[in-house]
């Protein structure tokens, strides 16, 4: 039942962000796929995450015009380090969540533009500052923003 | 350092060979997809993904696709609003103008002392018999002085004020003006018979007039100049038992429609010599 509301909640998460998203204005847009997929390694562990990761990242980079499997490698990543984050047993505090989500983000933007700008040659600056930090800062909005409307928070624990 | 950042208890425990063997068949797979990027039978498979998502994805661009149409209904009816505004405001814009162009006109060729008014209060009366203009003794406005306009007669002041002057209308009943016909010369009196029609009285029975003929004023009385227009003759009745006609005109001037009016000033009547009047 779990895992049948988990594929739920990912068709409207791909839905939303084939959809609905590629529409925001400007070149970047938030990632709730990498946000759900991180969630997922954060819960539920790194195989579920990591499966999940291979499907949703397949189907989104049909949608795309970048090497097919782009998106689908950097999620596999972001989905092996969310899970390791079970096999720690460490009291994180807020802050240190949010760093761990920074990095999270921060490689799978990087391994998915790098490999999204390939194409056109890009200098690994302008890729850094044009297209990674800002996909960055705009997912990390989109985790807070989910964080605060979500009743337990994005990973439940939230009081 | 922040109470947050302090690890209180770490304990690492090892990754499975399960999880590696899982990353690692993922990382392959995905590599394999990358460098096969080309591959016919891959882009087959793209596009079948594709198409299984079409229809969701039709039945969600319809339905934006309507959210953009009802934001862009609200847009143009917002627009057509402050078009029709817009319209209106200019309308009454070129409406004014032409009208000030003409009284500016007409202001130019009288050899009269021409002041402008504007009438800033009316008679609540449907027939209204009265109307407060803008101007009074500071602009050498003196009772009794002729107010008109391009078309014809509108009054006369009644009471001036300091700024103000109340004008009463040829549609009172106590307003009375000596008139001519233009045409023959007949002389009358310009009156309000009821709060419609104006007639004009003291016509012989005998005297020349037709219909369509012009009523200008005489200038006997000393309020109004001679030849300014008032109205113009619809109907002529003879068959009153009286010595005179009753002869019903059309004034040329709407008075519930005015907004601008010239006073002649009185002193620039009595200096113009008697051929400029007549």
């Amino acid at each position: 039942m779990k895992y049948f509301i988990y594929f739920v909640i990912f068709v409207c998460l791909l839905v939303a962000q084939i959809s609905l998203l590629a529409f925001f204005p400007g070149n970047t847009r938030p990632d709730i796929l990498l946000l759900g997929i991180i969630v997922l390694g954060m819960r539920e562990g790194g195989i579920p995450a990591m499966i999940t990761a291979c499907v949703v990242g397949f189907v989104k980079d049909t949608f795309t015009t970048s090497f097919l499997g782009a998106s689908m490698l950097g999620l596999v990543i972001a989905a092996f380090m969310a899970g390791n984050y079970k096999h720690i047993q460490v009291k994180l505090g807020t802050q240190s969540k949010l760093v761990l989500f920074s990095i999270i983000i921060l490689v799978y933007n990087f391994i998915y533009y790098f490999l999204f700008e390939l194409k056109a040659g890009m200098n690994i600056f302008d890729l850094l500052l044009n297209s990674v930090f800002p996909a960055v800062f705009y997912t990390l909005l989109f985790a807070g923003i989910a964080h605060f409307l979500i009743p337990h928070g994005l990973l439940g624990t939230k009081r | 350092m922040p109470k947050e950042f302090k690890v209180v208890d770490i304990q690492f425990i090892s990754i499975t060979r399960r999880e590696y063997f899982t990353f690692l068949i993922c990382i392959v797979l995905s590599l394999s997809l990358i460098f096969l990027n080309d591959n016919p039978q891959i882009n087959n498979l793209r596009a079948a993904v594709v198409d299984s998502w079409a229809h969701t994805l039709q039945i969600i661009s319809k339905y934006r696709s309507m959210a953009e149409m009802r934001n862009e209904l609200t847009r143009l009816r917002h627009r057509t609003s402050d078009l029709l505004l817009e319209n209106s405001q200019l309308r009454k814009a070129a409406l004014e103008n032409h009208r000030l162009r003409t009284m500016l006109k007409f202001k130019e060729a009288s050899p009269y002392s021409l002041v402008v008014a504007t009438v800033i209060a009316r008679d609540q009366d449907p027939a209204v018999r009265s109307v407060i203009v803008d101007v009074g003794e500071r602009e050498g406005v003196q009772k009794g002085d002729a107010v008109i306009l391009p078309m014809g007669i509108v009054g006369k002041i009644l009471h001036t004020g300091e700024s103000t002057s109340l004008v009463q209308l040829y549609t009172d009943y106590n307003f009375r003006v000596a008139c001519k016909i233009q045409r023959s010369r007949v002389n009358g009196i310009l009156q309000q018979q009821d709060s419609k029609t104006s007639i004009v009285t003291q016509v012989p029975k005998n005297a020349d007039v037709r219909i369509g003929d012009l009523v200008v004023t005489s200038g006997y009385s000393y309020v109004f100049p001679a030849e300014i227009q008032a109205a113009k003759v619809v109907e002529i009745k003879t068959d009153s038992p009286s010595l005179f006609k009753k002869i019903v005109v059309e004034p040329f001037v709407d008075v519930t429609r005015i907004e601008d009016v010239f006073v002649i000033k009185r002193d620039s009547v009595a200096t113009l010599p008697n051929k400029a009047l007549n």
